[in-house]
C-alpha cells in the first residue's frame, strides 16, 4: 500500500486559529498516526468561496475541508443544535459534547450524506460588541445595526429588534468603521484577529453566548475508503472527538488571547446581569422550540439529544 | 511543472487561434482539473465557480459602475468634458492632444473601464484634433495612452477584481490609485510637450477662449466633479462600502442623465442592455481565469514558485523586477483583464509571503497592465482605436504611444520603488 | 441549407428576435433593480437606520441571473474579448472556417455549462438550500443559469451555421 496525501482545501489566512492551531496540527497528527503512510498537505490558494467547501470534499476536487455549516441556510439542521443560545463558556467543553451527540442521536439522520464526517466543533461563546452605547438590558438592543453570520443568530436578531446587516466577516473592520453597522456579534477572539478592536467601544458579555456557530471538518467519502482499515482507524483516532478537543481549546486559548487584547484596547467590557439574562431567555426560548421541531423532522429525538448535550457539556466544564 | 508549461502553451495556442479569451482559459482549466482529478471533480468545479462568483456580493460593484459609465456617456458628458479641458489647454502648443489626456482622466473618473475610456474619447476628441492638423500619430496615441487611465484612476473593474481574488480592500485600493493616476496625467502632458517642442508640426496650436468662455466650459462639467467626488469622497471617508458607492454613483448618474433629458424608454433599456452585455463578457472572462487558476493551485503552482525563489534565495526587489517583466512580456500577447486574472492569483501569495503591501502591488500591477494595453504588437486599447477611427493604421497608432509608454515606464519606476505615492492617501483614509 | 423552407428561416429569425428582446429587456429590469436596491439599501440604513432587509442576497440572485441572460445576448453580439492577432495574415476563407470552429467550441463549452448547471440546481434541490435571510430558494437560480447557458449554445450554433458578420452589423 502506497503512501497517500490528503489535500486541505483552505479559505483562511494561515495565521487564523483553525488553520495555524488546528488543521495545521491535526495534519501532523495524521502523519504521526498513520506513520507518515498518510501525508496532508494544505492547497496553498482556495478553491472556491467559504460555503461551496461541503460541496468541494464530496465532489472530490479537494479531499479535506472544513467550514461553517450556516454558510448554506437550509442544508443542515441538526446541526443549528450548537447555535443556540447559552450553550456554555467552554469551546472545548461544547465541541466534545457536540460530537458526541452527533456520533449518539444524529448519526441516523446522515446529514453529511456523500461525505465523511471526520468532526464537528464550535467557537467560543458569542457576544456582542457596538460602538454606540453600553448594553444593560435586552431593550437597549433594539435599533442597533449589528453584523451577524449566518444560522440561527439571524432568528435571535430579529427577535430583539436588531437591524441585522449581512456582510462576510473579512468585510468587519470596513462597515465597522463606516458606519454601515453599529455593532457586531463575534467570540473574542475574532475582535484582534479582524482589527476591529479600535472600532468598538463596548463588549457585552453574554454568560454561556448568545450564541455560536457549528463548524464542520469532513473528507472525500471515496478517498476514504481508499486508505487501508488500519489508517482508517489511524486517521479517525486524531479526528473526532479528538479533533473536537483539540479546536474547542484552540478555541478556548484564542478567546482568552481576545479578551486580553480587548481590555487592552480599553473597550468597555459588561457582562449581562441575572435579570438581563432572564429576560433575554424567555425572549430566546423560541430558539430551542424551533430546533426541536426540526429535530422531528429529520426523525430525531431532540429532547433527549439536547438534554444528552447539556449534560455533557455540563459534565466536561467542571 | 511539465504540466504547468503545457497549460500555458496551449493557452497561448487557443487565444492565438482566435478562441474568445474566456473559453481559452475555461478550457484548459478545466483540462487540466481534468487531467489532476478526473472528470466529475472537474464538472463540480465548472458549475461551483460559475454558480458562487455569479451570486458573490462584492462584484456587484462590476455592474453597477459599468451603468454608471454607460448613463453618463448617454448624458454627453464626454463631449462636455472635451471641450472643457480644450477650452483651458487647446491654445498650447500640443493643446488639444493634452486636453484628450486631462479630459479622459476626467471621464475615467466615472468610468470603470479603460477600453469604454479610449472608446468614447476617441469619437469626441478625434474630429477637431484632425480639424486643427494634429499629425494622426500623436492624435491617435494620446487617445490610446489617455483611455488607459480608465483603469487606474477610480473607480475601477480591475482594482475590483484584484481585491476580490486578494481579499484586499477595494476602497483602499481605490483611493491608492488617486496619485498615480495623477503622475500618469502629468507624465503624459509632458510627453506631449516633449514631443511637440521638437516637432512643433505635429501638434498646432487650437484657438485661444476667453476666460468667460473657459469658466462656462467648466461649469458644463460639474456634474461628474459631483458624481466623482460623491462616490470617491464616500468611499475615502468612510460613508459607503464601495458596493454601495457603485450603487449611489449609478443611481446620481441615472438621475443626471434623466436631468439632461438623455433617457427615453427606449435609450434606458438600450444602456441598460449594454451595460448587462459587458457584465456577462467580463464575468465569463472571471469564471475562465478562475477555472484556470485553480488548475495552477492544485497542482501547486504557488507553493513551486516560493520554493523556487527560497532556494534560489533571490531578494524580494529581485523577484519583484521578474514579475514585473513577466508582466511586460504577457503584455504583448494579452489583454488586462485576463491578464490580471491570469497571474494575480499566482503571483500575489508570493508577493504577501515575501512581506509587500497587497495594496500597493495592486497598483503597480494595474500600472504594468495598462502599459501593455499600449505595447505592441497587442494592445487592445490600440485595436479599440482602430475599430474607432478605421483610416488610421495601427502601425501609426503604434508609432504615436511610444512617447506615452516612455512615459509610463517612468512611471512605473516612481511608483514600485517610492510606495508612498500608492499607500499615503489609504493610510490617511485609515488613520482618519 | 437549401433542405429548410424559408418560412422555418424566417420564424426562426423572429423567434431568436424575439427571444433576444425578452432576454435584453430582462438583463435590463434586473440591473436597473440592482440599481434601485442598493440605493434605497443604503439611503434607509443612512438616513432612517432601516437598511432593506435581505438587500444583500436579492442583489446576489439577480447578478446571478443578470450575468447569464447577458451570455446570449454578447455571444450572438460576436462580444468576447479575444485576441485577433492572426486575423491579418488569414485569407477570406480562412477567417470564414476560424469563426465557425470557434463557434463550435464555444457551443460545446456552453452544452457543459448548461449540464453541470442544471445538476447543480438538482443538488440544491435536495439540499434544500436557500439564502440565509429571505429563505429564497436557490435552485431555481442555477436552474435558470442553465437554461440561459442552453440559449447560449443555440446562438453558438446560429454563428457556426451563418458565418462571420459584416463589421458593424450585429442581429437584433
Ligand atoms: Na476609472
Ligand atoms: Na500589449
Amino acid at each position: 500500500h502506497a503512501e497517500t496525501t490528503l489535500r486541505v482545501a483552505n479559505w483562511l489566512p494561515p495565521t487564523h486559529p483553525i488553520m495555524k492551531d488546528m488543521v495545521v496540527p491535526w495534519g501532523k497528527m495524521v502523519e504521526e498516526a498513520t506513520k507518515g503512510k498518510v501525508k496532508v498537505e494544505v492547497l496553498p490558494a482556495p478553491l472556491g468561496a467559504p460555503p461551496a467547501h461541503f460541496d468541494i470534499a464530496k465532489d472530490g476536487i479537494a479531499d479535506v475541508t472544513y467550514s461553517v455549516h450556516g454558510y448554506t441556510p437550509g442544508r443542515f439542521a441538526l446541526t443549528d443544535v450548537a447555535e443556540l443560545p447559552f450553550l456554555g463558556n467552554s469551546a472545548e467543553a461544547i465541541s466534545i459534547a457536540y460530537w458526541r451527540t452527533t456520533e449518539k442521536y444524529f448519526a441516523k439522520a446522515d446529514e453529511h450524506k456523500g461525505v465523511k464526517l471526520l468532526s464537528v466543533f464550535v467557537h467560543g461563546p458569542g457576544h456582542i460588541f457596538n460602538a454606540k452605547r453600553p448594553i444593560k438590558a435586552v431593550g437597549d438592543l433594539k435599533d442597533l445595526k449589528i453584523r451577524v453570520g449566518g444560522g440561527i443568530i439571524n432568528d435571535i436578531s430579529k427577535e430583539l429588534g436588531i437591524v441585522p446587516i449581512h456582510a462576510p466577516s473579512p468585510k468587519s473592520y470596513e462597515i465597522l468603521t463606516n458606519g454601515v453597522a453599529d455593532g457586531i456579534m463575534f467570540p473574542s477572539e475574532s475582535v484582534p484577529f479582524f482589527k476591529i478592536d479600535k472600532a468598538l467601544k463596548y463588549m457585552t458579555e453574554v454568560p454561556d453566548g448568545l450564541y455560536n456557530t457549528s463548524f464542520f471538518l469532513v473528507m472525500n467519502q471515496a478517498k476514504f475508503e481508499s486508505l487501508s482499515k488500519d489508517e482508517q482507524a489511524a486517521l479517525m483516532s486524531v479526528s473526532g472527538e479528538a479533533f473536537a478537543r483539540l479546536a474547542g481549546k484552540a478555541w478556548d486559548a484564542a478567546d482568552a488571547a481576545g479578551m486580553t487584547a480587548i481590555k487592552a484596547a480599553g473597550i468597555e467590557v459588561s457582562k449581562l446581569d441575572d435579570a438581563a439574562m432572564a429576560e433575554l431567555k424567555k425572549r430566546l426560548a423560541f430558539a430551542e422550540a424551533k430546533w426541536l421541531d426540526k429535530a422531528k423532522e429529520r426523525g430525531v429525538d431532540g429532547l433527549a439529544a439536547l438534554s444528552y448535550m447539556r449534560a455533557e457539556i455540563a459534565k466536561l466544564s467542571k | 511543472m511539465t504540466a504547468v508549461l503545457v497549460g500555458f502553451v496551449i493557452l497561448l495556442v487557443l487565444i492565438l487561434a482566435g478562441l474568445p479569451i474566456a473559453f481559452a482559459m475555461g478550457l484548459v482549466g478545466f483540462g487540466g482539473v481534468v487531467y489532476i482529478l478526473g472528470w466529475h471533480p472537474a464538472m463540480a468545479m465548472v458549475a461551483q465557480i460559475t454558480y458562487e462568483t455569479g451570486m458573490n456580493y462584492g462584484l456587484s460593484v462590476v455592474p453597477l459602475f459599468i451603468l454608471m459609465g454607460n448613463f453618463v456617456t448617454r448624458a454627453g458628458l464626454s463631449e462636455q468634458l472635451y471641450v472643457a479641458s480644450n477650452a483651458w489647454l487647446g491654445h498650447r502648443r500640443g493643446g488639444l492632444a493634452m486636453a484628450t489626456i486631462v479630459a479622459c482622466a476626467g471621464f475615467s473618473a466615472i468610468c470603470g473601464s479603460s477600453l469604454a475610456t479610449a472608446a468614447t474619447m476617441a469619437k469626441v476628441s478625434m474630429p477637431s484634433m484632425r480639424r486643427f492638423g494634429y499629425a494622426p500619430s500623436l492624435a491617435a496615441g494620446s487617445i490610446a495612452a489617455g483611455g488607459t487611465l480608465g483603469i487606474l484612476i477610480p473607480p475601477s473593474v480591475i482594482l475590483v477584481i484584484y481585491g476580490i481574488i486578494t481579499s484586499s480592500d477595494i476602497g483602499a485600493l481605490f483611493i491608492a490609485g488617486i496619485i498615480p493616476g495623477m503622475l500618469g496625467v502629468l507624465g503624459y502632458l509632458a510627453a506631449i510637450a516633449a514631443v511637440t517642442a521638437v516637432r512643433p508640426e505635429m501638434g498646432p496650436r487650437g484657438e485661444a477662449t476667453p476666460m468667460r468662455e473657459r469658466l462656462r466650459a467648466l461649469s458644463g462639467v460639474w456634474g461628474v466633479l459631483m458624481l466623482f467626488v460623491l462616490v470617491i469622497g464616500g468611499i475615502y471617508l468612510g460613508v459607503f462600502t464601495p458596493t454601495e458607492a457603485a450603487g449611489i454613483g449609478a443611481a446620481g448618474a441615472f438621475f443626471f442623465a434623466l436631468f439632461r433629458r438623455a433617457l427615453t424608454l427606449r435609450t434606458l433599456i438600450e444602456v441598460l442592455g449594454e451595460s448587462a452585455q459587458t457584465t456577462a463578457m467580463i464575468f465569463f472572462v472571471l469564471f475562465g481565469a478562475l477555472l484556470f487558476s485553480n488548475f495552477m493551485n492544485l497542482i501547486g503552482l504557488p507553493t513551486m514558485l516560493l520554493a523556487w525563489v527560497e532556494t534560489l534565495g533571490a531578494s524580494p526587489m529581485l523577484v519583484l523586477v521578474a514579475i514585473l517583466a513577466i508582466y511586460l512580456l504577457l503584455g504583448c500577447l494579452l489583454e488586462s483583464m485576463s491578464m490580471v486574472l491570469l497571474t494575480v492569483p499566482i503571483f500575489y501569495p508570493l508577493m504577501q509571503a515575501m512581506g509587500f503591501d497587497l495594496i500597493w502591488f495592486g497598483i503597480v500591477v494595474v500600472v504594468v497592465t495598462e502599459i501593455s494595453l499600449i505595447t505592441p504588437p497587442v494592445g487592445l486599447n490600440v485595436f479599440v482605436l482602430k475599430a474607432v477611427l478605421p483610416d488610421t493604421d495601427t502601425a501609426t497608432i503604434f508609432r504615436g504611444v511610444t512617447p506615452f509608454w516612455a512615459a509610463d515606464i517612468v512611471r512605473l519606476g516612481l511608483i514600485v520603488f517610492v510606495p508612498w505615492f500608492s499607500l499615503v492617501l489609504p493610510n490617511l483614509m485609515k488613520a482618519g | 441549407m437549401n433542405a429548410i423552407k424559408p418560412s422555418a428561416v424566417a420564424l426562426g429569425i423572429r423567434l431568436s428576435r424575439w427571444l433576444d428582446r425578452a432576454l435584453g429587456l430582462l438583463a435590463a429590469v434586473l440591473l436597473f433593480g440592482m440599481m434601485v436596491l442598493t440605493f434605497f439599501d443604503v439611503i434607509g440604513r443612512d438616513a432612517f437606520s432601516r437598511p432593506i432587509p435581505g438587500a444583500f442576497e436579492a442583489t446576489e440572485i439577480m447578478m446571478g441571473i443578470l450575468i447569464f441572460a447577458g451570455l446570449p445576448l454578447i455571444s450572438a453580439r460576436d462580444g468576447h474579448v479575444s485576441v485577433n492577432l492572426l486575423d491579418p495574415l488569414l485569407g477570406a476563407r480562412a477567417r470564414n472556417l476560424q469563426y465557425r470552429v470557434v463557434s463550435v467550441v464555444g457551443a460545446v463549452i456552453m452544452v457543459v455549462l448548461a449540464y453541470v448547471l442544471w445538476d447543480k440546481a438538482n443538488q440544491l434541490v435536495a439540499y434544500g438550500d436557500a439564502t440565509a435571510y429571505l429563505h429564497i430558494p436557490l435552485a431555481p437560480v442555477a436552474r435558470l443559469m442553465s437554461v440561459f447557458s442552453a440559449f447560449t449554445v443555440v446562438v453558438f450554433i446560429a454563428n457556426a451555421v451563418i458565418g462571420p458578420r459584416q463589421a458593424g452589423r450585429a442581429p437584433g
